[in-house]
């Protein structure tokens, strides 16, 4: 939403200059050429739609089809990313694409923070993958106080000490101890204060 | 019935809750890289599991804190806590140099509890007449409201860009078609799979659009900030705020309207209000615009907190959300089996009264809790973010999970902040997704029922007829036209 420089706290009496480029911050990283390769993708998903769209059955009369509306949204979707492409290519995106695209493929790759990003990403999915397809539960029994642990703790806990461990960077222990308290405390609340099952509990 | 149901709101436990909901919004929102719109997806996790009232209260109060709580960083560490505090950071962080943080942190406070009256105010005025206006609404009318959501929210948030805005709204409009169709019972886009029956719930992809994907996002960065030493007496100076009446009024009228744009949220308030502001400010003020002026904290802190209320009013009344936070509130009330729209007063009586005095009540506790926390979320800031943030990812694993308690809600959220991710880094919205998916089964059924009864109608009645019973859908034609004109030859020309 905003293009400005949060580190750079200017000591000047220049007064700083508020840039609003919309609701949601989305004007610093687009660019024509990858603009013109959306384009390309969301155009070929909006054909698929629509043909999809077109091959649904007609119960009654085809202004009351159930593809109809899809229909309509499918080929404006087309529209629209034909006006997009179109405004890339006028702004010189289709020059060198293939060069540029492969370029920005090897600059995505030596960027510490989308690698960061990506194996950020890679664990969330296998943390979730496990969680829900790998589960069990214990009751385990504390004097009185019976307390089902299952997979979503073990789990968790794994998970969370990893991602601390790395971008937090403390000790095992220290990423181990918060990782451990964390996870119980939010898995009694839901489970005890609010009476939702945890994944892999249900 | 109405002083019965506001008077429900002050029982003890009630009270309780609603002072947590706002203590936690406040430093939610203080933390640099929560946003509100993140806040309010976790809670629909954590709403499950509450009754209807305690559930509006909290989510109400959380709300309420978390707009203001971005003022606070702002001020005190030169870094938003939420979007919307930039032109406040820009403004109160220069004065935090020159030794006025505290009074420019009284200055956001006071603004902001005038801004949250304002929306109050002008909500209670208003329901009732858009309510009478939303029960003229026929079939063709809310098929065109439905769309004319989806394309203003496209154009307000893509900038000035709209048409990337309007790409990721039909984006979601055509996964709002998944699943059975609900006239015909027609399978959509299901590729055989009864899971994808059921349709795709936007609540899932609202946790992975702006709770898994704000972390991919903000995780990896590094970005080191300090920590102020000394803060200074935080004195909420009304007389500022008297001096600058009108500027006030000024923006909480704004950050109302603008509210209540789908869309359109807190962030185009803020701006909007500081960029009039500036144009109407003395010359002696002007000078100091930029620099430190107390009036232009105002001008945004008034704006922004009036749009909680003015988002509120297209929530309530039509169950078109003003911006992702009142989607997160209208899916917690759809949770609650509570049908939001024309017919609220009918359905849900008192609940409208009861809105209204949980967001009094959370006004005036944001105040007090403003005041007392600014110095533990000074202490607050000295934990890193690196340790914050991934404590946040299993509380999205659990509110995706608490949505229907089954795996296909978790992996939803899941593929949402992948998408989430991408599409914004290629500059794509993500708030017009989420509107579509909610507006879009609305805008099919309405659609092909109107068109039913204009060919029926056709047959039996002159076009004079059918145009003159309809006006408001033909009004609504020319705003819907006139959204995408504005978008691609005034604002698209310009990009």
């Amino acid at each position: 939403m905003v293009q400005e420089n949060n580190s750079s706290v200017e000591e000047s009496d220049v007064p700083q200059e508020v840039v609003f480029t919309g609701e949601e911050d989305v004007g610093e990283r687009s660019s024509p050429a990858k603009d013109l390769g959306t384009a390309v993708i969301i155009a070929i998903f909006a054909i698929a739609a629509t043909v999809l769209a077109f091959n649904m059955p007609v119960i009654q009369e085809a202004y009351t089809a159930p593809g109809l509306l899809p229909i309509i949204t499918g080929i404006t979707l087309l529209g629209m990313v034909l006006g997009l492409a179109k405004r890339a290519v006028r702004m010189g995106g289709h020059i060198g694409f293939k060069k540029k695209f492969f370029a920005a493929i090897n600059a995505f790759f030596a960027n510490e923070e989308d690698l960061r990003t990506v194996f950020l990403f890679a664990l969330v999915g296998i943390y979730i993958v496990c969680l829900l397809n790998l589960s069990f539960s214990h009751d385990v029994v504390i004097f009185e106080f019976r307390r089902a642990l299952g997979s979503f703790e073990l789990y968790s806990i794994i998970f969370l000490t990893g991602i601390l461990k790395f971008f937090w960077g403390e000790t095992w222990q220290k990423c181990l101890g918060i990782s451990a308290a964390w996870i119980l405390i939010l898995s009694s609340l839901f489970v005890h204060g609010f009476s939702i099952p945890m994944p892999g509990m249900a | 019935m109405s002083l019965e149901i506001i008077l429900h709101v002050l029982t003890p436990y009630l009270l309780l809750i609603s002072l947590l909901g706002v203590t936690l919004g406040i430093m939610w929102g203080a933390m640099p890289g929560l946003s509100t719109t993140m806040a309010m997806a976790l809670l629909i996790g954590l709403a499950a599991g509450m009754d209807q009232d305690t559930a509006i209260v909290f989510m109400i109060g959380v709300y309420t804190g978390s707009v203001f709580g971005g003022a606070i960083s702002a001020v005190l560490i030169n870094i938003p806590g939420t979007p919307d505090a930039v032109p406040t950071m820009i403004e109160g962080h220069s004065l935090a140099k020159q030794g006025h943080g505290g009074l420019a942190l009284g200055t956001a406070i006071a603004a902001s509890f005038m801004g949250n009256w304002v929306g109050i105010l002008l909500l209670i005025t208003f329901i009732p007449v858009i309510l009478l206006l939303a029960l003229q609404f026929k079939s063709w009318e809310m098929f065109l409201l439905s769309m004319w959501g989806i394309a203003v929210c496209g154009s307000m948030s893509a900038g000035e860009l709209p048409i990337k805005g309007w790409i990721s709204g039909w984006i979601g409009l055509l996964f709002a078609f998944i699943g059975l169709d609900a006239i015909d019972g027609v399978p959509r886009y299901t590729f055989g799979s009864e899971t994808l029956e059921d349709g795709i719930s936007y609540i899932p992809v609202l946790i992975g659009l702006f709770g898994l994907a704000e972390i991919l996002r903000v995780l990896p960065q590094k970005s080191p900030y300090s920590i102020p030493s000394e803060v200074g007496r935080i004195v909420p100076p009304f007389r500022v705020l008297w001096k600058y009446a009108r500027s006030s009024l000024r923006s909480g009228l704004i950050g109302t309207i603008i509210g209540a744009i789908p869309g359109a949220g807190a962030n185009v308030a803020s701006f909007l209000a500081y960029d009039v502001g500036r144009r109407r400010a003395s010359e002696e003020e002007k000078k100091l615009w930029g620099k430190g002026s107390y009036e232009a904290i105002v001008c945004a802190e008034v704006a922004n907190n009036a749009n909680v209320g003015g988002s509120m009013l297209p929530t309530l009344t039509l169950g078109i959300p003003g911006n992702a936070a009142a989607a997160a509130i209208l899916a917690a009330l759809e949770m609650k089996n509570v049908v939001v729209g024309p017919t609220i007063q009918t359905e849900n009586p008192g609940l409208i009264y009861f809105i209204y005095g949980t967001l009094i009540i959370a006004n005036f506790f944001m105040y007090g809790m403003a005041i007392a926390l600014v110095k533990p979320c000074v202490k607050l800031f000295s934990l890193p973010r690196t340790l914050l943030m991934p404590l946040i990812i299993p509380l999205c694993v659990i509110a995706a999970f608490a949505v229907g308690l089954d795996h296909f809600h978790v992996y939803l959220a899941f593929i949402a902040s992948l998408v989430g991710y991408v599409l914004h880094r290629f500059g794509f919205p993500l708030a017009p997704m989420v509107l579509a998916l909610i507006l879009g089964p609305l805008a099919d059924e309405n659609l092909r029922r109107s068109l039913r009864i204009f060919a029926n109608q056709f047959e039996t009645r002159t076009l004079t007829t059918i145009a003159s019973e309809h006006w408001i859908g033909i009004v609504l034609v020319i705003v819907v036209i006139y959204t995408f004109y504005d978008g691609i030859f005034k604002r698209g020309k310009e990009a």
